[in-house]
């Protein structure tokens, strides 16, 4: 009998518990209605890209904690591909060039430099730069590095940063064993030439794979792998600790060559949960936080956060790609029917509310050859069925295939609207959701018919979004992973980097994108809006428009 | 079998107008309906297989390809009484189709677990020796494995998927089944109707199918009755870690999952999927408790 009774009252318990949930949803609802009206006005408010620093002297010391979204694959220059891998080889090692705020080149371990010839650079390398095992950096060291990552051997899917070097070719194939046109003229000076003119090449210094690494150290390790966490680099940050899925730490290098930080380290938490990020951050716990879109309304409304967010535009131009030489994308029908059959207006302005705007090729705005108004692929549905029809396809033989991703659940919201968008269209796609690295690794095999990525500006020049992109020798990890090949393309971008005339290399430029708009290779959907919010603590902190320039040197902590 | 067949003899006998018949399932039955509460559990699954049947009639919107981006992120309202998701989908309609999902994975696992556990089970309990040695050692080793971590393991293995999930909550499950088919049929196997049918000469499928098994049915409803609500519960974690039945299908653990990230600007997109496992999985432990009363000896007054 006592057991009867209990049933009842946990019965009546569970009604309870119902009836307050349904009234408490009710109620919460208003105020986020509320906060949709308001939305815009302080989107206009929070449209700095720097926090405050005014408020007193820089303080030096402090740990700052924050987090990464995923694992580290490696901190070795020669293969840090992703985001967060050139983030961290920029605070661990230095190149000879970097770029203020705004994406500008400036100096680093060069202190100056000189332009003889349009095809020709002699770098002067600052003299009291030290590696972090005490060992003086000197041109040696930037002739080892960059011969590193040519070096056949060593196999850095980054090559291309430096294949216009002259002598590049032969050294690769082994007919020289230094590279021609790298020249030591003493310990502080380097000279570097050039096959042809080509203007990017200073900027692509600063990219992770032109990091200065220490050959001592390098040569540490019989295989080069075991160098990944081992980074020895004249940065000003030292490493000490790696994990997989727990934390990366890293302390101040005291004996920086232009100062120390002013924090004393950072803490790295891997949290690959957004929705972990931002509850630890609420908790106090992280002092800066990448806000999910699904939570940049609510924080940039909330009055306690909002003076503390930064937000601005980035370079990083999110598309799918079709990859050419796999089953159904081979056929340029398909693929435009796949660019015609999504409405990127209305995914990128509902899903993507805040956090994009809508892309409509690979040359993002803020570079030079941008054009306004490209609309290549407006939505058009009819257009869609009517092109995968020619291509042979129908409503009882759906044009199948999948859809790669790595998994997150920023990731899924965005592709679901498309999937549901491209099925309606007559096609059958199918959302597969893959670990990072190893994501990662099977796009760039070419094992994905149709891939979801991004590409951010490894140097502010509209080059660096159509040579690694769409060459034919960049295929797999060079940036093709879509496996374009087309020999007119190549001709035109090729030509480009010869030219000098500015004027005339944009032209090209743009001539270029258009050829692989009409391919369409991939479809652009929008370039992501970056929110950073920090504790209010935390003074100093910028968004750098180039993704590794920043190397936590303005940042400071008032506590 | 042989038992139930002499009751039904001499419920021949008795007048049928008394409508007191003696067969066990038939008084277990009505036991059960006096049972308030296993009544009520029975009406919430009776309810719930009518949403599943019917969910393409009931469903104001089609679960999938009915989406509105305009239409993001309303709460409940007259025109989607539990609101919308991120692209204006009906939480309603994926409610009630993810009904399908859950109920589904509820009974293909237990088919799953039923058919690996009582197969193991009857060898084990039936052949003894090393037969039984032999199985009841692996039984042991899958009971090392922390169930869940294990269906997690088998999902990561087998790739996710609505059948991985089929499989792997059917596999984990095993070895209690088998333990428990074990008992009975020793407990059987030496009783005199077995010997009976031995001594009649029949044949050992015959005496396990036939004889033993049907005896040992209530213990295996009860089990099941209650597996089912853990495995819907199971269900719903597996697709919470996003290893469940992939995106666009709608089942309740994905639901919450991908609603967790617009918990604060939009709980009702938790909320109903939560609430209708709690329902579901309610209603199950209610009628199987119930189940269990009037089905287990040890229970009878």
């Amino acid at each position: 009998m006592v057991k009867r009774k209990n049933k009842i009252y946990t019965a009546l318990i569970l009604l309870l518990v119902l009836a307050l949930v349904f009234s408490g949803c009710g109620k919460s609802n208003e105020p986020s209605k509320e906060a949709g009206k308001t939305s815009t006005e302080s989107a206009e408010k929070a449209t700095t890209n720097e926090t405050e620093s005014s408020s007193g002297e820089p303080k030096y010391g402090g740990i700052f904690r924050s987090y990464l979204g995923n694992d580290l694959k490696t901190l070795d220059p020669a293969f840090a591909t992703a985001e967060r891998e050139g983030k961290m080889v920029s605070l661990l090692y230095d190149s000879l060039v970097k770029f203020d705020v705004n994406g500008k080149v400036i100096p680093s371990l060069a202190k100056s430099w000189e332009t003889p010839d349009d095809s020709t650079l002699i770098f002067h390398l600052v003299d009291n730069a030290k590696f972090h095992n005490g060992n003086p950096f000197t041109a040696q060291d930037v002739k080892y590095s960059f011969e590193r990552i040519l070096d056949p051997e060593v196999g850095s899917p980054r090559t291309w940063v430096f294949e216009k070097v002259k002598g590049a070719k032969d050294f690769m194939e082994g007919k020289s064993d230094s590279v021609e046109g790298i020249e030591v003229s003493d310990d502080y000076t380097v000279k570097i030439t050039l096959e042809q003119p080509f203007a990017p090449f200073l900027s692509m210094l600063g990219m992770p794979a032109a990091h200065i690494v220490d050959k001592n150290e390098i040569e540490k390790y019989p295989d080069q792998k075991d160098y990944a966490f081992n980074p020895v680099g004249t940065g000003p940050f030292k490493f000490v600790e790696y994990s997989n899925g727990d934390k990366f730490v890293i302390e101040a290098n005291e004996d920086y060559f232009s100062g120390r930080p002013y924090i004393d380290g950072v803490n790295y938490r891997i949290i690959q949960d957004e929705s972990t990020a931002v509850a630890e951050f609420e908790a106090g716990n992280l002092d800066e936080l990448d806000i999910p879109t699904a939570d940049i309304d609510r924080l940039k409304n909330n009055p306690a956060y909002a003076p503390y967010i930064l937000t601005s535009n980035t370079f990083w131009n999110f598309y799918i790609g079709l990859t050419f030489n796999k089953e159904p994308f081979n056929d340029i029908r398909v693929r435009k029917a796949f660019c015609y059959a999504i409405d990127r207006e209305a995914i990128i302005n509902t899903v993507k509310r805040n956090a994009g705007v809508v892309s409509n090729g690979p040359i993002p705005p803020g570079l030079d050859g941008y054009r306004e108004g490209l609309n290549p692929y407006p939505y058009n549905i009819d257009k869609a069925k009517e092109l995968l029809a020619e291509a042979g396809y129908s409503e009882e033989n759906p044009c199948s295939f999948e859809l790669w991703h790595s998994d997150s659940k920023t990731n899924v919201a965005l592709l679901e609207p498309i999937q549901a968008m491209l099925n309606q269209a007559g096609f059958k796609a199918k959302l597969v959701a893959m670990e990072w690295n190893s994501y990662k690794a099977a796009v760039r095999a070419g094992e994905a018919q149709a891939f979801y990525l991004s590409w951010g500006a490894d140097y502010p020049d509209a080059e660096n979004y159509l040579y690694p992109l769409f060459h034919s020798s960049m295929s797999g990890g060079g940036g093709n992973e879509t496996r374009y090949n087309n020999p007119e393309f190549d001709k035109i971008i090729e030509q480009a980097q010869r030219t000098s005339d500015y004027d005339e290399r944009i032209k090209l430029y743009q001539k270029a994108e258009d050829i692989t708009i009409e391919d369409a290779a991939r479809l652009w959907l929008y370039l992501s809006k970056e929110w950073l919010l920090y504790r209010p603590e935390v003074k100093g902190a910028k968004i750098y428009r180039i993704f590794n320039a920043d190397k936590l040197l303005d940042i400071w902590l008032d506590r | 079998m042989e038992k139930t067949q002499l009751m039904n003899k001499s419920q021949k006998k008795e007048p049928e107008k008394k409508n007191k018949s003696n067969n066990p399932w038939i008084i277990a039955w009505r036991r059960l309906l006096r049972d308030k509460t296993a009544v009520f559990g029975l009406y919430i699954i009776i309810f719930l297989i009518f949403i599943a049947v019917f969910a393409p009639i009931l469903s104001p919107y089609h679960p999938i390809e009915d989406f509105n981006l305009s239409e993001a992120f309303q709460g409940p309202s007259m025109k989607h009484w539990f609101g919308t998701d991120w692209m204006g989908r009906d939480i309603l309609s994926r409610v009630l189709y993810g009904s399908r999902i859950s109920l589904t994975v509820g009974l293909a696992s237990r088919v799953v677990t039923l058919s690996i556990g009582i197969t193991l089970g009857a060898l084990a309990g039936y052949f003894r020796g090393k037969v039984d040695m032999v199985i009841m050692r692996l039984a042991e080793i899958m009971d090392a494995f922390p169930n869940f971590l294990f269906a997690i393991a088998i999902s990561v293995a087998i790739g996710p998927g609505l059948y991985t999930v089929f499989f792997a909550l059917g596999f984990v499950g095993w070895s209690g089944m088998a333990r428990l088919i074990r008992g009975q049929v020793m407990l059987y196997r030496e009783s005199e109707f077995v010997e009976a049918a031995r001594s009649l000469g029949a044949s050992n499928s015959r005496i396990i199918f036939k004889e033993i098994l049907p005896n040992c049915m209530a213990p295996v409803i009860i089990s099941t009755t209650m597996g089912i609500s853990s495995a819907i519960m199971a269900e719903a974690s597996l697709s919470f870690l996003g290893l469940g039945a992939q995106p666009p299908t709608p089942t309740w653990g994905s639901m919450m999952n991908f609603g967790r990230q617009y918990i604060w600007t939009a709980p009702y997109m938790i909320i109903f999927p939560g609430l209708a496992i709690v329902l579901t999985v309610y209603g199950f432990n209610l009628f199987g408790d119930g189940l269990r009363d009037v089905l287990d000896p040890r229970m009878k007054d």
